[in-house]
């Protein structure tokens, strides 16, 4: 078990420091000056012109005349201090352009992992409970193929039946735009009414896995030696369900709620995308679509980061729940 | 009125493919502060058993018959009202495997849980409650702490123990409990169980370790294949088995008879829910035709015993009585060799005559295999009369080794001669089957049976494989008595043992009975079940071998018993 | 969910397959046919769009032959499931090796006018620009095959490679590649997707040959456990004392167990792949010139008032559900396959 940890550790690390380091080369990697080559393939793209100012400004920050490992120190001493560079399309730090988008992101991508673990343990326990009654087979089957659909495609499904066709859901954006609120309930409320179906896209994308989990873990546990002790103790079925099996089943779920942020990671970028919700991954996209390599790495950082936390949060709580595993 | 009755309680598995029939139809009671043991081979349904009394058999199981507890039934009953009974009246004691205590919560705190839910008490009293009980089965309150993974296999146990004494069941079921404990650990959990037996707690003691269950009950049940086969009191069961199956199961124990060697049972239990008839039979070495056809019931035996088998146990096979022979000497004088004899040999016994040269042992032997006729008595056998019946000419019948190697065969006839001698003179089979038998007979005494062996004189082998083929020639006409006269006593040391583990080898797979005559005490003690003590023609101690030779009554046997001379490592 | 079904609907299916297994070795003869389409050739044409493929289309050809003919025995056992799913990927394969075959226009060139609904002459309608939307999905298909199918084969079967070679080999380089296996799929693959394409620039080369790097992993991972639990059959160790050859030993005893599971394995990352072509170019990123249909949705939604108007229902709908199709058609038949294998093999999940 310590083994695990040791190599769990290494594992964040490295993955945090790799992204560091490709966060670095990329725009190294481009031929020429990533900053004389702004041009736009797609339509509708504007065209960044940026003035002799911008340029040396970036060429110093880069340090794009200086030897590589200065660069590098440089870079580092840099990500020490939060400085993340200025953004050139926003004109601003790009600290603060995170800081304005990452609460909305934040924002959905936790409400859909705390609905998607209560739903998923909820019904996946239902299951276990009734695995062979018919109703359970259908309720399988249909968590089964909503898994195979992408989060994206399955945000566009409901963006277009409920936000197009039925009107319910606006089309974009976290708040109404000039919006008057009359108290924070209606400030509340209205970014709930924007969040719905980015969260619920999010949700249904994440349900699946933490039903089939749930569910094959307790059904698993059902079978172990101890739940017939704690039956025979008389113990009435609602305790051996929730303080015996549930307890023993619902550690590998914990693991996993920790790691969904991580998983969700790749998903949110697409989803925001889609909904045009204003957290990060939407401006990552235009970022990248804008050439704005500041922006990009920063955003990058924070994601790598945020995983990392969540990892080693994972961890922390996996050790005080289970005593098996040596802290 | 007992505290728990079984009424023919059946538990059938139904899986896709078949019906396992773990439990079909047994019944017993237990009285109140009775130990009562089960005991039986793994497969033999006794968990079943345990399992259906607190109601924790799988979905797929259908229960049929009557648990009764203090006069209420509880076997049909659904769960919340199951829930009534468990852990307050009847308590299980698990075997402790790897996953038996929830991994995640401390000891302490399982051991607690059921008092705090039935016991209505406050935390604090559970908590030193269990202190106590922790107390009580040897461990130290601190270990309440701990979890499982951090606790031995023995002190689990004990935890186990002490979780299910917690709110002081009537009845406590132990379940294999001694199973994985090595043998310090087994003698305290029997003498805490003994000292629960003494403060009032009933039990019901089930394992396949038959020494461990005769060492703490009072009564046995022996389970065979779902059914019990056999009960009675403990002492009975172990020194006079009735059933064919508690014989060979006492006989594999090792600790039971000390100096007795181990031999299993052969064969394997059957499968398949096509048979109908007892399901021991294709084991049994007694077996009628009806064996094959219906299952015996449990029928009372006398003296608080119940035994199921068709022929009532282990059924009897030769009996003699009233003997008497007398020599008359040269000087007109009488030597009363057999002086008022009666015996009795049981079927797949081995029942020993020990005694001096001249005690008339061989005498007894002849008469018995109905060499010599005696001036009075009779000898029975399966119910026909020995004299005149002309059991060695016909297969299942006596056979007779005798003590002389060299006399027993001739010298001019070959091994093949030889041995096919008695299916010649009784016509018995064509040429080629009369070859085959001779073969079988010689495998089954370890003798090569190619044709240059079997084209060999008598006059050229040496003393103990003329007496092995002596005993292929008695083997050929496969005996449910064999008498064997001494055979050993003219050859060496080595060649004794072989020829003897040989005999008990082929006696165990067989199934036929024996009786060995010889003046070897410490020889018979391996082999023998019985033994039977004659001095001057009268057989003056007869009984389990054990009991004979540990602890003798008669003086003439307590001499004979210490007249074995010899270094030893320990003093007698 | 899943049944077994008897065999008797499945005898052109099977005939089929068993008539791939036979002429696979034709392929580079047939490759410039332009005659009489042969069953056998269709599904090769398929090589000659991966044009752009690295691989030795031989050394795959082969190995499609050992994968077929490992496949097509349990191949009644299919699911209802499973069948559609085979029939509906064979329907889009169909789509996109005929494509010029069933559109009357070219994706490229205008040939109607904007946002023409559904009708005759353009039978979903056309774009913004005046493209045929209908020739678009089927050239589109193309690109989702293609990445899907390249992505997949490379990394699924060059990662199973170095896993088992590593797994045979053992020691230092097992233990590295442990580690660089167990960075490369702890990074969060899409952001970087993105970033790296971005810098990168948006061919098609290059968005296969990132997915490729972040796809080998699982495949390595899994073809290595399963090569150290075989490494230990004392059938091995009888072999290698009769003095067998390492090569032997791969090709004989292990590459024919391994290969079942990679087989699986291989659906699901061109799953994968054709999910992160499609994201990719959703968002933009991918070959602007390329009709692939995560560009159609790219553009529609693009369409500043897409959904204020009734274009989205020729425009944004087809590219949406031809994905959705593809990915659940591949999902049906990767579930189906992990069935049947799995008794006969128990698969390793990785560590």
């Amino acid at each position: 078990m310590v083994n695990d940890r040791n190599s769990f550790i290494f594992r964040s690390l490295s993955t945090l420091l790799v992204i560091l380091v490709i966060n670095f080369f990329l725009p190294r990697m481009m031929p020429g000056d990533p900053f004389s080559t702004t041009s736009a393939d797609d339509v509708g793209e504007e065209i960044i012109v940026m003035t002799e100012e911008q340029h040396l400004y970036y060429v110093n920050y880069y340090g794009l005349d200086r030897p590589l490992y200065e660069q590098f120190l440089s870079y580092m001493k840099n990500l020490m201090t939060g400085n993340l560079g200025r953004s050139i399309y926003y004109k601003m730090p790009v600290s603060d352009v995170i800081m304005l988008h990452l609460p909305w992101t934040i924002l959905i991508v936790v409400s859909a992992t705390v609905i998607s673990t209560i739903s998923g343990v909820v019904l996946g326990t239902l299951s276990a409970k009734n695995r062979k009654k018919g109703s359970d087979r259908i309720m399988m089957t249909g968590m089964i193929a909503f898994a195979e659909i992408p989060s994206f495609l399955l945000g566009l499904i409901l963006l277009l039946i409920f936000s197009v066709y039925f009107r319910l859901f606006p089309l974009a954006g976290a708040v109404t735009p000039f919006a008057h609120y009359n108290g924070p309930t209606d400030q509340v409320l209205d970014i709930l009414y924007h969040a719905f179906l980015p969260v619920l896209t999010l949700s249904l994308s994440q349900l699946t896995g933490v039903y089939l989990l749930t569910r094959n873990t307790l059904i698993t546990v059902t079978t172990k030696d101890y739940i017939r002790t704690a039956r025979a103790k008389g113990l009435g079925e609602k305790n051996v369900w929730i303080r015996h099996a549930l307890r023993n089943a619902l550690l590998p779920v914990v693991t996993r709620t920790g790691f969904m942020i991580g998983i969700m990671m790749g998903g949110v970028v697409l989803v925001e995308n889609v909904f045009s919700y204003p957290g990060i991954g939407m401006t990552l996209r235009s970022a990248v679509v804008g050439r704005d390599y500041p922006l990009i790495q920063g955003i990058l950082l924070v994601i790598a980061v945020s995983i990392l936390i969540c990892n080693l949060l994972v961890d922390k709580i996996y050790g005080k729940l289970d005593p098996r595993v040596v802290i | 009125m007992s505290l728990l009755k079984i009424n023919n309680l059946k538990c059938h598995y139904l899986t896709d493919i078949d019906t396992v029939k773990a439990v079909d139809g047994i019944s017993f009671e237990i009285e109140e502060r009775e130990i009562l043991g089960i005991v039986g081979e793994s497969g033999s349904g006794k968990t079943t058993v345990a399992l259906g009394i607190m109601g924790l058999l799988p979905e797929n199981t259908a229960v049929s018959g009557e648990i009764l507890y203090r006069n209420e039934v509880i076997s049909s009953l659904p769960e919340p009202e199951m829930d009534r009974f468990r852990w307050k009246d009847i308590a299980i004691v698990f075997q402790n495997g790897l996953e038996v205590m929830n991994p995640v919560l401390k000891v302490g705190v399982q051991v607690m849980e059921p008092m705090i839910k039935h016991l209505d008490i406050s935390p604090e009293k559970a908590r030193s409650k269990c202190a106590d009980l922790f107390r009580t089965v040897g461990l130290d309150p601190k270990w309440m702490d701990s979890y499982p993974h951090q606790l031995s296999g023995g002190m689990r146990q004990r935890v186990l123990l002490a979780m299910a004494l917690s709110c002081d069941p009537k009845l406590l079921v132990l379940d294999e409990v001694t199973s994985a404990l090595d043998a310090f650990t087994r003698k305290e959990i029997r003498d805490l169980l003994v000292d629960l037996q003494k403060n009032g707690y009933t039990m019901l003691v089930i394992s396949h370790d038959i020494t461990f269950v005769s060492s703490v009950a009072s009564r046995i049940a022996v389970m065979y294949s779902g059914k019990v086969i056999e009960t009675g009191p403990v002492r009975d069961i172990l020194v006079s088995p009735l059933h064919p199956y508690t014989r060979g199961l006492v006989h594999s124990t090792p600790d039971i008879f000390v100096y007795k060697d181990l031999w299993g049972i052969p064969g394997d239990v059957p499968s398949g829910d096509e048979f109908k008839g007892c399901p021991f039979s294709p084991r049994c070495t007694q077996r009628i035709d009806i064996c094959n056809k219906t299952s015996p019931v449990l029928v009372p035996a006398g003296k608080g015993r119940e035994i199921a088998c068709h022929r009532g146990g282990i059924a009897g096979l030769l009996a003699a009585k009233n003997l008497n022979f007398s020599y008359r000497l040269p000087d007109g004088e009488y030597l009363q060799a057999v002086n008022n004899v009666n015996l009795e040999v049981m079927e797949g016994e081995v029942l020993a005559i020990v005694g001096q040269t001249g005690s008339g042992k061989s005498t007894l032997a002849h008469i018995l295999a109905d060499v010599i006729r005696p001036e009075c008595g009779d000898v029975l056998f399966t119910g026909g009369n020995v004299f005149g019946g002309n059991y060695g000419s016909r297969f299942n019948g006596i056979q007779i080794v005798f003590q002389d190697p060299f006399s027993s065969t001739s010298n001019r006839f070959t091994v093949l001669d030889a041995i096919k001698e008695p299916l010649y003179i009784n016509k018995i089979g064509s040429n080629g089957d009369r070859l085959q038998m001779v073969k079988s007979a010689l495998e089954l005494v370890r003798l090569p049976s190619n044709d240059n062996f079997l084209r060999k004189y008598c006059g050229e082998l040496s003393g103990g494989q003329r007496q092995r083929v002596a005993l292929a020639r008695a083997m050929v006409m496969e005996p449910k008595l064999l008498i064997a006269d001494e055979i050993t006593s003219a050859l060496d040391v080595s060649t004794s043992a072989n020829i003897l583990r040989l005999l008990k080898g082929l006696q165990n797979r067989r199934g036929f009975a024996m009786i060995y005559i010889s003046h070897d005490l410490s020889l018979t003690l391996k082999i023998a079940d019985r033994i039977a003590v004659m001095n001057s023609g009268r057989i003056i101690e007869i009984g389990n071998s054990h009991d004979v030779m540990l602890s003798p009554s008669d003086e003439y046997t307590k001499r004979l018993v210490g007249s074995r001379i010899g270094l030893c490592c320990h003093t007698h | 969910m899943i049944k077994d079904t008897d065999a008797s609907g499945n005898a052109g299916i099977l005939s089929f397959i068993q008539a791939l297994n036979i002429n696979k070795t034709n392929i580079i003869n047939r490759v410039n046919r332009i005659g009489r389409v042969n069953r056998i050739d269709r599904v090769n044409r398929i090589g000659r769009v991966n044009r752009i493929g690295r691989v030795n289309r031989i050394d795959r050809v082969n190995r499609i032959n050992k994968i077929v003919s490992s496949v097509s025995k349990p191949f009644s056992r299919f699911s209802t499931e499973g069948k559609i799913g085979i029939f509906g990927i064979l329907c889009i394969i169909l789509m996109a090796v005929f494509a010029p075959v069933i559109t009357t226009y070219s994706p490229q060139r205008i040939t109607g006018d904007s946002l023409e609904p559904p009708g005759f002459g353009h039978i979903l309608g056309t774009d913004e620009l005046g493209m045929d939307i209908w020739s678009q999905i089927c050239y589109g298909a193309r690109m989702s095959l293609t990445i899907g199918l390249a992505v997949a084969f490379i990394s699924g079967f060059g990662g199973g490679a170095i896993g088992i070679l590593a797994g045979y080999i053992g020691g230092y380089i097992d233990q590295g590649l442990m580690r660089v296996i167990d960075v490369t799929m702890a990074l969060p693959s899409f952001p970087l997707l993105i970033v790296i394409s971005a810098f990168l620039g948006p061919s098609i080369l290059n968005v296969i040959l990132i997915l490729v790097l972040f796809s080998w992993a699982k495949p390595a991972r899994i073809a290595r456990s399963q090569t150290l639990s075989l490494k230990k059959n004392s059938y091995i160790i009888a072999a290698r004392n009769y003095g067998a050859k390492p090569f032997y030993l791969l090709w004989r005893h292990i590459l024919p167990e391994i290969l079942p599971v990679l087989f699986v394995l291989v659906i699901g990352i061109s799953s994968h792949a054709i999910v992160a072509e499609a994201g990719l170019a959703f968002l933009g990123l991918g070959d602007p010139t390329s009709k692939s249909w995560g560009m159609m949705l790219n553009h529609a939604t693009g369409f500043r008032s897409i959904y204020f108007t009734p274009y989205w229902q020729w425009w944004l709908l087809p590219p949406l559900f031809m994905l959705i199709f593809l990915l659940l058609c591949l999902a049906f038949i990767s579930r189906d396959m992990e069935r049947i294998l799995d008794p006969k093999l128990k698969i390793k999940k990785g560590f």
